[in-house]
């Protein structure tokens, strides 16, 4: 039979105040401002909530009823529930179990809800949303399975970056696109965007950000950007080009945005080339694959793959690399092109007839 | 009926009268059929659907191969479907009629671009494609062609030269500034060369700032921005390998001077280097020195105005609209101090008071309006 | 105590008034308001030459009038007000409905525990029926299709009564 209400004995048997107690939980787990931690914790206060900024406003706000009390009375129903989470934690020797118990200790905590819905989820801040605890890493997945997973998948199926580049992808690992160094815009790239060749001119900063139980010590990364569409006159048909190549990446959960800050150039396997397009060739795709490494092995710089004709079927194959993520943008011809390709010592593009024919 | 009630009759009589005669008579008087059939004249002649070509048959780009009503077959690879459903190749290739495992429930018509190939292409293999263009070879042609313009951007030529005219104005505007201050208030002995790449890394720096990323970041982008076109100056002039990493150690020398010497501040104009921890003892300062202040005349208003002018420097934008807010007030809140009552140098304001529904008059001495000072 | 049920009603209720606030309806005009109930009753019909004779429903004049505003105005206005919680606000709102969802999850699984506890030891006895006494397991076991009623039922007591039968039983006779 259903009971529409507490019985007096639940919400009596508190334990301890697990969520109040911060000698050996970490920091983030807590609100940073000490007034929005009281106005939710201790109650509302005269002033309103000082989220609000207009004091006019602050004023006038009014909260739903019985809010204060309802809330103190689910939150000590919820603190003895993890409490009790911890405590099989202590006993819990299976990795993935103890995982869950700690997903699930602190995933109805307020202050973290709180911490994890106003603050910036892609540039963290790791005293606020710290990627290292696992109840945030676990909201981070499920904020970015929510839209930007489905967008990416949409854009790589649409634009055919599968199966042209590689056969499928189970998306893991959240990758971000910027390009700071060309143009110092600070925008990340939404997947599929066409973007002007002088704003592709430098190599982007990538992004990792890895939602799973990895060691980020041992593993390793390797990033690949191909382009599908490079016209091969001798078949009438397109090849694949390697254009940047990066093996044998380290990240940290917090720490990930890999640029020339993070990696030498014993990680570098192929230096970037621009996106150059030809006049009416069309657009291309620039298709940028994340793999993992498999159990920490090294890729060696000194393969024998040509970056001009890349297979990058058989690369992933060899060494045995597990694609978790990806990113695309697209490029045309535009005035500028001929700028790159001097700055960079590329030949004079060809130039195609404006009418395809049979 | 009363035609044939009377010929009856008629023949009864003659009956009795034993004339043994058939006088039963079929008339047919003139009728015409007001409307016709529900189904009739509405058949139309045959539309000639079905397919136009056959398996395996070579076709060329446009040309029909299905015509039907709905999709009875679906358009699959290399082909293109029209408003009414007309199927037609999109490259030239051959015909093939096929089923897709993907679709249990549809047939497909598609253009397989080899002979010998079949369709569907395995689900996670990668799209036969046909380029399909051809080189310009004409090198007069070529460099025709390049130069061509859309409609879109040959209306816009103007208006885009225009904005790369006012962009590089102003860029060179803030490089003589920037090397203004460099030569005439740092001093930092730079020679012209040196000079040159450092106004480069400043303006670099000051987009990056404006663009939003922190100092370290900015620095960094900026210096590397630099580095990456040394190098490829190196490459392109192929230049040794010593000469390059000299180079990129005067940079590197050159832009942790310029980190040492030069700040940015809050307007993004290029001032003297201000370290953190100087920043915090300015800031103190200037806030010592405005709690200590009270603004009752004019003069004293000018005097706090003065204070602000290099606030620029040491504090961020939010910081110093907060200061400026919590010091220069407009108007002063109604606390004992400023309401006035006896005193004839007094303002009074109307304001709806929300509890009690009235309006009440809040009376203010004249020196809480800062604007009135 | 306050309970999440009560405050969950009485958010629903500020909704509401939310809504009312929006479009300033009179209580008079909605069907559960007192005074409404007044002006209920059956209408006086009185005949006028041409006049429709028959209402088209049965509410009363004002009621229709609320109706046909209400349905004369688009969807998008009849949408309530935006609700303004405040962050904080929004965060107790959330942790009052995860708590509530957790509580009803527990007793959830505790009834299907149970029920599954209950349905183990019905198979046990039923098995250890089957081992002792064939007979009485196929009688418990007696398919009962077509069968409307179980006339063995009656209402289920603690002890058997003390007098079984009343053998000398009469219906009373008018």
């Amino acid at each position: 039979m259903l009971r529409r209400s507490f019985h007096s004995s639940v919400a009596k048997k508190n334990g301890a105040k697990i969520w109040s107690d911060f000698s050996n939980r970490k920091p983030s787990l807590s609100i940073a401002n000490s007034k929005v931690k009281s106005y939710i914790l201790e109650g509302s206060s005269q002033q309103g909530p000082p989220s609000i900024r207009r004091r006019s406003n602050r004023i006038k706000y009014q909260s739903p009823e019985n809010i204060d009390e309802t809330f103190k009375t689910c939150y000590e129903f919820l603190e003895t529930r993890a409490a009790s989470k911890y405590a099989a934690l202590e006993q819990e020797k299976d990795a993935s179990k103890r995982l869950e118990l700690a997903v699930d200790a602190e995933r109805y905590n307020p202050e973290v809800l709180y911490n994890f819905q106003y603050n910036d989820k892609l540039e963290n801040n790791p005293s606020v949303i710290d990627y290292n605890v696992p109840v945030y890493r676990r909201l981070g997945r499920e904020h970015w399975e929510s839209y930007g997973q489905m967008l990416l998948m949409q854009r790589l199926e649409t634009l055919a970056a599968i199966p042209d580049t590689l056969p499928t992808l189970v998306p893991k690992v959240e990758v971000s696109l910027k390009f700071p160094f060309s143009t110092g815009v600070n925008k990340w790239v939404e997947p599929g965007e066409i973007l002007s060749s002088n704003a592709t001119s430098f190599p982007p900063q990538i992004k990792i950000q890895e939602y799973d139980d990895v060691d980020p010590a041992t593993q390793l990364y390797t990033v690949l950007l191909v382009n599908p569409d490079e016209p091969n006159m001798d078949n009438n048909s397109f090849k694949t080009t390697l254009q940047y190549g990066l093996v044998n990446l380290k990240v940290d959960f917090n720490n990930n945005t890999v640029d020339a800050r993070i990696f030498t150039k014993d990680n570098v396997l192929a230096p970037y080339l621009p996106p150059v397009p030809e006049k009416n060739a069309g657009t291309q795709r620039f298709v940028l694959w994340l793999f993992r490494q498999q159990n920490s092995a090294q890729v060696p710089l000194d393969n024998n793959s040509n970056r001009d004709n890349f297979d990058i079927r058989r690369f992933v194959h060899d060494h045995k690399l597990q694609a978790v993520g990806a990113h695309l943008w697209r490029s045309q011809w535009d005035n500028n092109v001929s700028n790159v390709r001097n700055k960079y010592g590329l030949p004079e593009g060809r130039v195609f007839h404006r009418v395809r024919r049979a | 009926m009363t035609l044939w009630s009377s010929t009856s009759l008629l023949g009864l009589t003659k009956a009795r009268l034993s004339y043994v005669v058939n006088v039963l008579q079929h008339v047919r008087t003139a009728t015409k059929k007001a409307a016709g059939s529900r189904t009739s004249m509405k058949d139309s002649a045959g539309r000639r659907l079905g397919p136009k070509k056959n398996e395996g048959q070579a076709v060329n780009p446009g040309e029909i191969l299905m015509r039907q009503r709905g999709t009875k077959f679906f358009p699959g690879e290399n082909v293109g479907i029209g408003k009414d459903h007309t199927i037609f190749a999109l490259e030239p290739g051959f015909v093939r009629f096929y089923l897709d495992p993907f679709h249990p429930k549809r047939k497909f018509v598609g253009v397989a671009l080899k002979e010998k190939s079949k369709l569907p292409t395995p689900h996670f293999a990668p799209r036969v494609r046909r380029f399909g263009r051809q080189l310009i070879e004409n090198p007069e042609m070529a460099q025709k062609e390049s130069n061509s313009l859309s409609r879109k951007q040959y209306l816009a030529r103007d208006s885009i030269a225009d904005g790369i005219e006012k962009r590089e104005s102003s860029r060179q505007a803030i490089s003589l500034q920037f090397s203004k201050v460099i030569s005439d208030t740092l001093d930092l002995g730079f020679d012209n060369n040196v000079a040159g790449s450092a106004v480069a890394y400043l303006i670099r720096l000051r987009s990056s700032l404006k663009n939003g990323f922190n100092l370290a970041d900015a620095q960094f982008y900026a210096r590397h921005y630099l580095e990456q076109e040394l190098e490829l100056q190196a490459k392109r002039e192929s230049w040794t390998d010593e000469v390059l990493s000299t180079k990129l150690r005067e940079l590197h020398g050159m832009t942790t001077k310029i980190d040492h010497s030069t700040s940015f501040n809050n307007r993004l104009e290029l001032i003297k280097h201000i370290s953190q921890s100087e920043r915090g003892e300015r800031k103190a300062e200037l806030l010592k020195r405005l709690s200590e202040m009270k603004v009752t005349t004019l003069k004293e208003k000018r005097e706090m105005e003065k204070l602000f002018h290099s606030a620029a420097d040491f504090l961020t934008r939010s910081e110093e609209v907060l200061i400026r807010r919590r010091f220069l007030k407009p108007v002063l809140p109604e606390t004992e101090a400023t309401v006035a009552n006896t005193d004839k140098n007094f303002n009074v304001q109307k304001r709806f008071n929300h509890s009690r529904r009235t309006i009440d008059s809040i009376p203010r001495a004249k020196t809480a309006f800062l604007s009135k000072l | 105590m306050i309970k999440p049920f009560q405050y969950f009603c009485l958010f629903i209720a500020w909704k509401l008034s939310h809504f009312q606030e929006r479009h300033s309806i009179p209580t008079a005009m909605i069907p559960n308001g007192r005074p409404a109930m007044k002006s209920l009753g059956n209408p006086v019909l009185q005949f006028v030459r041409g006049k429709r004779t028959k209402s088209k429903g049965t509410l009363s004049p004002a009621l229709q009038r609320a109706v046909t505003q209400l349905s004369v105005m688009s969807a998008g206005r009849k949408q309530p007000r935006m609700l303004k919680l405040s962050r904080e606000d929004l965060v107790k709102h959330q942790t009052i409905q995860n708590c509530w969802a957790l509580y009803q999850k527990e007793l959830r699984e505790n009834r299907n525990t149970q029920l599954r506890l209950q349905y183990k030891s019905t198979e046990q006895a039923m098995q250890l029926l089957e081992q002792l006494d064939p007979e009485l397991f196929e009688a418990a076991n007696a398919s009962e299709a077509g069968k409307r009623f179980p006339l063995e039922m009656r209402v289920p007591t603690e002890y058997p009564p003390n007098k079984i039968w009343h053998y000398n039983h009469k219906t009373k006779e008018d």
